[in-house]
C-alpha cells in the first residue's frame, strides 16, 4: 500500500501519494470495502492537516510534514475548541505573541482528540485582539514535545473518551511553523471545517463508531432475544413499530449517502442532501442507542459488575457516548444555522 | 449493484418537458378552478396527456413515471396516473383507459360472482374497469355492473365508494404477488406525487419567510423559524431518497420505507406550511390549504405509516 502511494491515495506522488482522482479514489474505497479491508491509513494527519498543508503550506512545510503523514510516522491532533470558544469558535483566546523569530503561546485548548498520544498539534491561536475576531487568528503547527505543553484526558459521562485538554505555558514556536499568513488562520481553517462536519455525519450515519464488542449488535436481534416472538411478530407491538421506524430511518440514511456519492460519481456537484448528514446521522444514532437501552429494561441500567452481560454494559455506555454525537464536530443547532443560511438562503 | 440514485439525462429532459407542460396547462389556478366548479376529475387534461403519449409513461418504467408524478404533484394536477402505474403492471392503460384498483375492499366470491364493498377507490370515475382481489385471485369487473358512489373528499380528487352485489367477474391472470406488485407500483407513484407536493409547499413557505416582515425584520431571520425550515428541508431530502430508491428497486421493504417517510414528511411539511404562513395560511384564498388537504388524503391512501412499518417488520422477520 505504502509503496504504491495508497496510504494517501489522492495526494501528489512527490509526497508519497498515488495521485488518484476523486472518481478513482471512490473506486479504490469501494474495492477495499468489497474485500472487507479497512482504509490503510486514517487520522487527523491524513484527513485534516494534510489537505490544509497541500492547500496553504509552504514547500518547506510540505516537504517536512507530508511524507511523515504518508508513512504513518507521526500522529496529529487538532487544537481548535477552547473552554470559552465552542460553537463560537472565532472567539478563541489562546494568545500567541511574537518574540524575535518565535511565537510565545499561552492558553488552553479542549476537546482535543488523542492529544495525550499525539506528536504534533495544529492550532488556532490569537495573534491580534483588536478588529474583527476572525481577523486576528493565526494557524500554527506545534511539536507536542515543546516545553510548556501539558495534556489531561477528559472523562465523559460514558466513563472514557479520546478527548483531552491541552495547556500551553510560554510555549515557544518558530515563526516558520505558521501556515499561510499571520492573522489569516481563520480562512485557512474554515476551508476544512465543512469537510470535518461532513465526515462526522457520514461516519455516524454509516453506523457510527462503537465499542468492538457491539460490532454486530442490532436492535432487531436484541429485541427478539429480550421480548421474544409470537406468531412471528415481536410480542411488544409498540416496540416492534419503534424498531421498524429506526431500521427504516437508518436504511434511508444509508441510501441518502449513496445518492450523494452517486451524484459525485457521475460528475455532478455535491447536492444539498450532504448538508443534512451530520444532523440526521447523529440524531438517528442517538435514537438507536436510546431504543437499545429501552429494550434492555432493567438490564440496560448497569455501569459495571458481573450482574450485567458485557454486551449490555457496553450498550449502556454506548448510549451515554452517543449523546455527544449531536455536540461534537459542530452542534446540531450550529448545523441548522449553517443549512438555513447557506442552503436555504434565509436572511441573517 | 443497484442502479444509481441519480437522474439520467433522459429523465432530466422528461422532468423539464413535464414542467413545461404543467406551467402551461396545469398551474395551481387550474386546480382551484376545478375545485370551485366541484370537479374531482379533469378529463380534458388527461386527454391532452394521453395524446402526448404519456399513457405509455408507466410502461417506460417507474423511475420515469416518478419523475412526472413529482412535477404534477407540485400543482396538485388531477390525473389517474396512480392507477395507471398499477395498470401498467398488467400492461394496460397505455390508451388512457386505466383500471381502478379496490385495494381496500372486502369481497367474497361465489363462482364468478363477486359480493362486497370498498371505500374510497381511487380513480373509479376515470377508469374503464375495476380490479378486485378475492380468494387469492385477481378479477376484472365492468364498472357498469357495480354500484359506484362518487365521493367529494377534501382533496377534490377522483374517488368513489364501490358496492358489488353479485356482479360477474372475469379472472385476471395473477395471484397475490401480482396484486402486491400493482399496489406497490401505485404506491411508488403516490410517493413521487407526494414528493412534488411537499417540495412545492415548502418552497412557497420558504419564499414567505424571506418576504414577510414583522418587528421590522424578515421573519425568516428568526432562528426558531430557520430551524423548523431546516427540519422540513431534511424531511424532503430523505423523502427524495426514498422515492428514487423505491422507483428503481420496488421491493416491499423499500416501498414501505418510502411511503412511511413520505406520509410523515408531507403531513409535517403541510402542517408547518400553514402555521408558518400565519393568518393568511388559514384562508381559502391562499393556496397553501390545498396542500394540507391533499396531504391528509395521500397519507391515508395506499398504506398509513403504521401499515408500512408493520409490513417492513414482517418482511424483516419480527
Amino acid at each position: 500500500m505504502l509503496a504504491k502511494g495508497y496510504t494517501a491515495p489522492t495526494w501528489p506522488k512527490a509526497y508519497g501519494g498515488a495521485e488518484l482522482s476523486m472518481a478513482e479514489y471512490r473506486i479504490f474505497k469501494e474495492e477495499l470495502t468489497r474485500l472487507g479491508l479497512p482504509l490503510p491509513l486514517v487520522g487527523f494527519g491524513l484527513v485534516m492537516i494534510g489537505p490544509i498543508l497541500l492547500a496553504a503550506g509552504s514547500d518547506a512545510q510540505k516537504q517536512e510534514h507530508l511524507p511523515k503523514i504518508v508513512r504513518g510516522e507521526i500522529r496529529w491532533c487538532q487544537g481548535y475548541s477552547e473552554p470559552n470558544a465552542g460553537s463560537d469558535l472565532a472567539s478563541l483566546g489562546t494568545r500567541a505573541v511574537v518574540d524575535g523569530q518565535e511565537l510565545v503561546v499561552n492558553g488552553q485548548k479542549i476537546w482535543t482528540s488523542h492529544a495525550d498520544k499525539a506528536d504534533w498539534i495544529f492550532c488556532l491561536v490569537r495573534t491580534r485582539t483588536e478588529g474583527k475576531k476572525q481577523a486576528g487568528i493565526t494557524f500554527v503547527l506545534i511539536d507536542m514535545e515543546t516545553p510548556g505543553i501539558s495534556t489531561r484526558p477528559i472523562e465523559l459521562i460514558s466513563g472514557a473518551s479520546p478527548f483531552c485538554e491541552v495547556f500551553f505555558e510560554d510555549v515557544r514556536v518558530p515563526m516558520s511553523h505558521i501556515i499561510g499568513e499571520m492573522h489569516d488562520g481563520w480562512r485557512v481553517a474554515k476551508a476544512l471545517l465543512a469537510h470535518e462536519r461532513g465526515m462526522v455525519g457520514e461516519s455516524v450515519a454509516a453506523g457510527g463508531a462503537r465499542a468492538p464488542i457491539l460490532s454486530t449488535f442490532n436492535l432487531r436481534d436484541y429485541a427478539i432475544e429480550k421480548v421474544g416472538l409470537s406468531n412471528g411478530e415481536l410480542s411488544d407491538p409498540l416496540l416492534r413499530h419503534q424498531i421498524a421506524q429506526s431500521e427504516m430511518d437508518q436504511e434511508l440514511m444509508r441510501l441518502t449517502i449513496r445518492r450523494a456519492n452517486d451524484r459525485l460519481r457521475v460528475g455532478h456537484q455535491p447536492g444539498p442532501e450532504s448538508s443534512i448528514f451530520k444532523i440526521v446521522g447523529t440524531e438517528l444514532n442517538m435514537r438507536r442507542w436510546q431504543l437499545a437501552v429501552e429494550i434492555g429494561g432493567l438490564d440496560g441500567l448497569g455501569w459495571e459488575g458481573p450482574e450485567y452481560t458485557d454486551i449490555e454494559l457496553a450498550m449502556t455506555r454506548q448510549w451515554l457516548r452517543s449523546r455527544g454525537n449531536a455536540i461534537e464536530g459542530g452542534t446540531s443547532e450550529v448545523q441548522r444555522n449553517i443549512v438555513a443560511r447557506h442552503v436555504l438562503g434565509l436572511p441573517k | 449493484m443497484n442502479p444509481h440514485l441519480v437522474l439520467t439525462e433522459d429523465q432530466t429532459l422528461l422532468a423539464e418537458s413535464a414542467t413545461e407542460f404543467a406551467n402551461a396547462e396545469a398551474p395551481l389556478s387550474r386546480f382551484r378552478a376545478q375545485r370551485d366548479a366541484g370537479h374531482t376529475r379533469d378529463p380534458e387534461l388527461w386527454g391532452q396527456l394521453v395524446d402526448l403519449g404519456w399513457g405509455g409513461l408507466a410502461l417506460m418504467g417507474l423511475p420515469e413515471l416518478a419523475v412526472v408524478m413529482e412535477v404534477l404533484g407540485r400543482t396538485l394536477v388531477q390525473t389517474p396516473l396512480i392507477s395507471l402505474a398499477a395498470s401498467a403492471v398488467l400492461e394496460e392503460g397505455e390508451d388512457g383507459a386505466v383500471l381502478a384498483f379496490a385495494f381496500d375492499g372486502r369481497f367474497t366470491r361465489d363462482g364468478d360472482r363477486i359480493h362486497g364493498v370498498a371505500r374510497g377507490v381511487l380513480d373509479a370515475g376515470s377508469a374503464s374497469a375495476l380490479a378486485v382481489f378475492v380468494d387469492d385471485q385477481m378479477f376484472r369487473l365492468d364498472l357498469a355492473d357495480v354500484n359506484v358512489s362518487p365521493l367529494t373528499r377534501i382533496d377534490f380528487r377522483d374517488a368513489a365508494d364501490i358496492r358489488i352485489e353479485g356482479a360477474t367477474a372475469t379472472p385476471i391472470p395473477g395471484r397475490v404477488e401480482t396484486w402486491s406488485r400493482c399496489r406497490d407500483a401505485a404506491t411508488v407513484a403516490q410517493c413521487a406525487e407526494m414528493l412534488g407536493t411537499m417540495s412545492a409547499a415548502f418552497e412557497m413557505t420558504l419564499a414567505y419567510l424571506k418576504e414577510r416582515e414583522q418587528f421590522g425584520v424578515k421573519i425568516g431571520s428568526f432562528q426558531a423559524l430557520q430551524h423548523r425550515a431546516v427540519d422540513l428541508f431534511t424531511e424532503i431530502e430523505l423523502s427524495r431518497t426514498g422515492v428514487m430508491a423505491a422507483a428503481r428497486d420496488p421491493r416491499p421493504t423499500t416501498v414501505s420505507l418510502a411511503k412511511a417517510r413520505c406520509n410523515d414528511a408531507l403531513m409535517k411539511t403541510c402542517n408547518e406550511a400553514v402555521q408558518l404562513h400565519g393568518g393568511i395560511g388559514m384562508t381559502d384564498e391562499h393556496d397553501i390549504g390545498f396542500f394540507l388537504k391533499r396531504a391528509r388524503v395521500a397519507s391515508r391512501t395506499l398504506g398509513t405509516s403504521a401499515w408500512h412499518r408493520d409490513r417492513y417488520a414482517r418482511e424483516r422477520g419480527y
